[in-house]
């Protein structure tokens, strides 16, 4: 692991905000170092500021200080280097799945037709296929949120950021999509930040696990989880896993 | 499980199958057993009033019975038809004009909010003047032609098309702009993939207002001052006490408008076709 490089590192970001002359301070010298190919994730409590560190990441917010480096370039207030999804799906009711996939490759310039061409082939990689020609609304939310993975993965960012994507689902989706994100990520080894509630979903699918103080939001804790890949979900039974979540339940217990 | 040439696996259909489009079958029938109570309380108004008049026997100037009204409609149709035609242009003409300065406001107040501080004071107080009152003054103004015909219905129609125009540009939640954000896209490219689309529902719906007033807007421009169009005629038919050629105007006026809001309908369906099957979908 440790001739891997360094994807993306997060240094020293501040921000405040102030809202009606009262200002509100929601990150505070946060560091974070995610390597090539690392499925990190970010757990702390509500309001703990992650989704302004992801706008941060993502380019679309600047921080009052701190750099974001994305392979060693400073891309502070750049949009190139991360692809978003978001905890809604957010498809639009009015295109066909295709073409709410193909949004971002044809905001980057890209023709209609050549997009499709381009992610018909992840259709039966993510599960979906036979449903490009349908409505998001006719879809179930699991389905909803594959085509929603699918939109950010086809960018092909190095480093994707997904912000609580199963937390507006049923507990049985959410766990079937928590299989399913696993074992696809397995297989393409995208760099990837989650931000979540669930303790047990950091520790199931990632190397290392962030836990944020409430505001001013700064990394408490950094764990990395050592469990074997690939991993399966029987994994979540053994002893190992069970001592992981029992660590990070204190950690966060502390704030 | 089978590799493909993206070196990856296929993976297993979702649990959850795809939903199938609603099934538009007996669409039709049901529509027709809806319109029922409507058509029989009409045709029992018919029957009542026809009855009425044909055993008090009251003069046909005061009130004509509605087989009379039909038949004199019949006889006169090509005088009628006269009428008709301006009537219909001056509501086309106006409702496009209007359609055009209202898209053409609400994208300028879209994309400069300094804009909208400007105009909507104007919009809004627009909506305060009384039609009634200041239509006569447009005679004066602008004589008995086309334009102030048309200025009326811009008047009475703008602020719905405008309004629900601006709506449904806010509709937009800040999700996706940050999401939009993030695929780097630019002010018109937001504007260009969810604003406009997101807008068109909106949009329709003023537009379904906007139809029906235009064409009363018409009709008042016209009686007010004009040379052809139902609303001079009616006042022409009303002082030689031929109640019966009112009624019948009466009638053709709500047939136009019934017309107009069915192809406003029609158009609905054809340029949003997913917006019905997305709000099937939210009840599920």
């Amino acid at each position: 692991m440790t001739d891997t490089k360094v994807m993306l590192r997060v240094k020293d970001i501040t921000k405040t905000f102030v809202k009606n002359g009262v200002a509100f301070e929601a990150l505070r010298d946060v560091n974070l170092t995610v390597k090539e190919s690392e499925f990190v994730s970010i757990i702390g409590p509500s309001g703990c500021g992650k989704s302004t560190l992801f706008n941060i990441v993502a380019g679309i917010l600047e921080p009052d200080a701190g750099i974001v480096f994305v392979d060693d370039k400073d891309m502070t207030g750049k949009t190139e280097a991360c692809a978003l999804m978001p905890q809604k799906d957010l498809l639009f009711p009015w295109r066909k799945i295709a073409d709410n996939t193909i949004l971002g490759l044809q905001i980057a310039g890209m023709k209609k037709k050549e997009a499709r061409i381009k992610v018909d082939p992840y259709f039966s990689v993510f599960g979906i296929d036979g449903t490009q020609q349908l409505y998001p609304s006719q879809l179930s939310g699991g389905m909803r949120q594959r085509a929603s993975l699918l939109r950010t993965v086809v960018q092909e960012r190095p480093v994707m950021l997904l912000d609580e994507p199963f937390g507006a689902l049923d507990s049985m989706t959410r766990s079937d999509l928590q299989d399913w994100l696993l074992d696809i990520w397995q297989k393409q080894k995208w760099t990837v930040i989650l931000v979540t509630h669930d303790i047990k979903e950091a520790v199931y699918l990632s190397d290392k696990v962030y836990v944020m103080t409430p505001s001013p939001s700064r990394v408490q804790e950094v764990i990395e989880i050592d469990l074997p890949r690939p991993r399966t979900p029987e994994i979540t039974m053994t002893p190992e896993f069970l001592k992981y979540e029992a660590q990070l339940k204190h950690a966060f217990g502390k704030n | 499980m089978t590799n493909n040439n993206l070196g990856v696996c296929n993976y297993p259909e979702d649990k959850t199958k795809a939903k199938n489009p609603p099934r538009r079958f007996g669409e039709v029938g049901s529509k027709i057993k809806k319109g029922m109570p409507a058509v029989c309380s009409i045709l029992f108004v018919l029957i009542v009033w026809e009855v009425a008049v044909r055993l008090t026997g009251v003069s046909a100037d005061i009130l004509p019975s509605p087989i009379r009204v039909v038949r004199m409609l019949f006889i006169n149709r090509a005088l009628f038809w006269t009428h008709i035609l301006p009537t219909l242009k001056e509501t086309m003409i106006g409702l496009g004009a209007t359609i055009l300065a209202a898209v053409i406001l609400a994208v300028l107040c879209d994309f400069f909010p300094t804009v909208r501080r400007f105009v909507y004071p104007i919009l809004v107080i627009s909506q305060t003047v009384p039609i009634i009152v200041i239509a006569p003054l447009f005679v004066i103004w602008f004589g008995y032609g086309l334009f102030p015909k048309i200025v009326i219905i811009i008047i009475v129609t703008f602020f719905s098309i405008a309004v629900a125009l601006t709506d449904g540009f806010d509709s937009t939640e800040p999700e996706v702009v940050s999401l939009l954000k993030s695929m780097g896209a630019t002010k018109w490219q937001q504007f260009y993939y969810v604003r406009l689309p997101a807008a068109l529902p909106s949009f329709f719906t003023g537009l379904r207002i906007a139809i029906t007033w235009s064409i009363t807007a018409a009709i008042y421009g016209e009686y007010v001052g004009a040379e052809k169009g139902l609303g001079i005629f009616m006042q022409i038919c009303k002082n030689d006490f031929r109640t019966d050629l009112v009624l019948g105007s009466v009638l053709i006026i709500s047939a136009l408008s019934l017309i107009l809001f069915g192809v406003v309908a029609l158009l609905r369906k054809l340029i949003i076709p997913w917006h019905s099957t997305a709000k099937a979908g939210e009840k599920q």
